[in-house]
């Protein structure tokens, strides 16, 4: 399909906008510079290890989500541990990302499946419809962080091929793996991050999620309530890589 | 559901609801919660007047230069593989919409909260063409199955409704048979629909900010609502106010931050969502079409008047969760799906002085809404500029008329003026009996309804002033 064909109506609409202000369309934007820009010097004052304990402090306290900090070796019996935490009787699907840069989680299946879950691993195949069914089965989902903000808890996920939307959104629990050298203090570092990256010309990843705890609500009398539409809860597994 | 959300008069509609206690204390409740949310959130991060001057500064400059960012927007959504539909009314809005609809075929529509879409009617126009919307944010699901029970929050629309009536809800009309426990309700609800993400064929969404320098929409949430919605679908509509948005991703962050502790008291809502066109042909989940639908519905009207301040406005709701009216009335009151000092401004710029000319006197112009708002809108000049023009206009009642241009004449004629507040002194002396007085001035009837006027001693200030003895004297 050409471009013409899916933009609707543009002049028409931006010359109503500039004949109502009562000037010519702009062809480039006023010089536009942040005078405060306090949002740097948020936790800019904390050391790495300062961050990572407020990191650690703030999500358990504030998002209640289970947390270990671990050596890479340990990860395939870190993941069994929580699987097992959250689901004793080790029935159920456990979906894992297919992303294997920081590392592979081919070697938690043999552990899983020792323990009674059943393992798959995100396809990346065409048809849409059988990943998103498994994931809708599944009872925990597995993921690489990109990045992990302190000052909110947050995890950066970025949707790709090998690690799908899903995986982090329709199983029961969400376990997120975070490498400890990719914390950056707020959105802030990694907005600038993903301006450099548009600047550079790169097309961004179709979903990039910024994601605090399991899903909530407040909706019936401000009552918290966590576990909505997305997951019920979510465990942080910190390996140390510094 | 219209911008309008009712018929009945404005004054009634307070009489009905300063009578529902249930509204009342929910309301109450939840401001008081929000507000100190809010207040907490802003101390945490310290120098939160420099985060809103960043925040107005941010908003004024993207007013400023809004059609170069919005041609810059489309372009990237076109260049991203997206589709761009620019409507100048809500009617526009809602037929491409349809058509859209029509061209997939779809049976099943799953939305998530979007108050632009409210705005424009949208469901209202896919339910007759046989189509199934599901309103999947638990708050305005709780009303779209209430047999469309008006909105009352920008935030948490449901806030006027108690527990137990949430309870009897599901129960009439989704056969829950459980207790009034919140959690227990929820998790319900999360299993009643679920299917309706999977089943549906188009997932329908607002637009907190549109990202110009990349074509992207972000999607400020908690529920995980607009994840699925987003997720699940093979066609996402986004529909977006036209002033919504930032040039890049360095403002996306100072707005989301004002954003997610004005509205919620949070660093950060549970999801923030960046979406940037369709998926891409190697993943599999995600839309495989993106449509965004850009919505002018009388904002460059406002943009072009002395109102353009309002257009700065990101729907965090903290006016109303500090708005002594809106604590008192409620944000059904309103009449409108904009409740609070934020609706009594926009909706009679957006929906006309014909049908919202009443909600400019919702207001005590105590101005705390200013204090509040995250990109210092003058919220409370606004409502007095909103007076003004109704006055103005002749469309104040003519009781109310006549009575101001009687005071105007006197006291523009100050040896007039003087004779009137002695005789006024005198007369009030012999009518104020216990607080009450026994003529009644038709223009300030309603205002001495609630009040008990002062006991005279039959003498005006100025008089007093005037003779005052040496002792009086500071």
């Amino acid at each position: 399909m050409n471009t013409s064909s899916r933009l609707h109506n543009r002049e028409r609409f931006l010359s109503a906008l500039t004949t109502k202000l009562g000037r010519e369309p702009l062809t480039q934007p006023s010089p536009f510079t942040l005078t405060k820009a306090r949002q740097h010097n948020v936790l800019s004052d904390q050391t790495e290890p300062q961050q990572l304990d407020l990191f650690m402090t703030y999500i358990r306290e504030n998002l209640g989500v289970s947390a270990h900090r671990i050596q890479t070796q340990e990860l395939a019996q870190c993941l069994t541990d929580e699987c097992l935490t959250h689901y004793p009787c080790a029935q159920g699907l456990v979906l894992l990302s297919q992303d294997a840069r920081f590392a592979d989680l081919s070697c938690a299946v043999q552990p899983l499946q020792k323990s009674g879950f059943t393992t798959t691993f995100w396809q990346d195949d065409h048809d849409r419809a059988q990943p998103i069914q498994l994931a809708e089965q599944a009872k925990v989902g597995i993921v690489f962080a990109e990045h992990a903000l302190v000052e909110s808890g947050t995890i950066v996920l970025e949707s790709s091929a090998l690690q799908g939307r899903s995986i982090s959104l329709l199983p029961e629990h969400s376990i997120f793996i975070i490498r400890r050298s990719s914390l950056l203090p707020r959105i802030t570092q990694f907005c600038e991050q993903l301006h450099q990256r548009v600047q550079q010309g790169e097309r961004l990843p179709s979903c990039v999620n910024f994601i605090s705890g399991p899903s909530s609500t407040a909706d019936i009398e401000l009552i918290k309530v966590v576990g909505v539409h997305g997951p019920l809860s979510a465990s942080y597994v910190i390996l140390e890589d510094q | 559901m219209s911008m309008k959300t009712s018929s009945t008069q404005f004054k009634q509609r307070i009489r009905t609801n300063m009578q529902d206690s249930i509204m009342r204390e929910s309301v109450a409740s939840a401001q008081e919660r929000m507000f100190g949310n809010r207040a907490r959130a802003a101390e945490d991060i310290g120098h939160w007047d420099e985060w809103r001057q960043m925040g107005m500064d941010i908003r004024e400059h993207v007013l400023e230069n809004l059609d170069f960012y919005l041609t810059q927007l489309s372009d990237n959504v076109i260049e991203n593989g997206g589709h761009v539909f620019f409507a100048q009314t809500a009617e526009e809005a809602s037929a491409y919409i349809e058509r859209v609809a029509q061209a997939k075929n779809a049976k099943k529509v799953v939305k998530s909260k979007s108050m632009v879409t409210e705005e424009i009617d949208l469901n209202a126009a896919l339910e007759r063409q046989g189509i199934n919307v599901v309103e999947t944010d638990l708050g305005e699901y709780i009303l779209q199955i209430d047999d469309h029970d008006a909105p009352s929050h920008i935030v948490a629309p449901a806030i006027h409704k108690s527990r137990e009536q949430v309870q009897q809800i599901f129960k009439d009309k989704i056969g829950y048979q459980g207790s009034e426990n919140p959690a227990e309700m929820t998790r319900f609800v999360r299993d009643h629909i679920r299917q309706d993400f999977v089943n549906a064929d188009i997932g329908i969404t607002g637009c907190n900010f549109a990202v110009a320098e990349s074509g992207s929409i972000a999607l400020v949430t908690n529920e995980g609502n607009a994840r699925l919605a987003t997720a699940l679908p093979k066609t996402h509509i986004a529909v977006m106010g036209m002033e919504r948005l930032v040039p890049t991703f360095e403002e996306l962050d100072v707005m989301v931050t004002l954003l997610c502790r004005s509205a919620v008291g949070l660093p950060l809502t549970g999801y923030v969502t960046v979406l940037t066109g369709p998926k891409e042909a190697e993943q599999t989940d995600g839309p495989e079409e993106f449509h965004l639908v850009i919505l002018d519905n009388g904002r460059s009207d406002i943009l072009a008047s002395e109102f353009k301040s309002i257009l700065r406005c990101i729907r965090c709701a903290a006016c109303a969760n500090t708005c002594p009216a809106y604590r008192h009335i409620g944000g059904q009151s309103y009449g409108s799906i904009y409740s609070g000092p934020i609706g009594a401004v926009l909706s009679p710029l957006l929906g006309g002085y014909q049908d919202f000319q009443d909600l400019p006197y919702a207001c005590s112009l105590c101005t705390a809404c200013n204090d509040v708002c995250p990109v210092k809108i003058p919220l409370a000049e606004l409502l007095l500029k909103h007076r003004q023009i109704i006055a103005e206009s002749k469309l104040t009642p003519i009781k109310e008329r006549i009575t101001a241009t009687a005071f105007n004449f006197i006291n523009s004629r100050p040896t007039l003026w003087g004779s009137a507040v002695n005789m006024g002194a005198k007369a009030s002396k012999t009518l104020i009996k216990e607080g009450d007085m026994a003529i009644k001035i038709k223009a300030v009837e309603e205002w001495h309804e609630t009040r008990d006027l002062p006991e005279s001693d039959g003498e005006s200030f100025r008089h007093w002033f005037k003779h005052r003895t040496p002792s009086d004297k500071p």
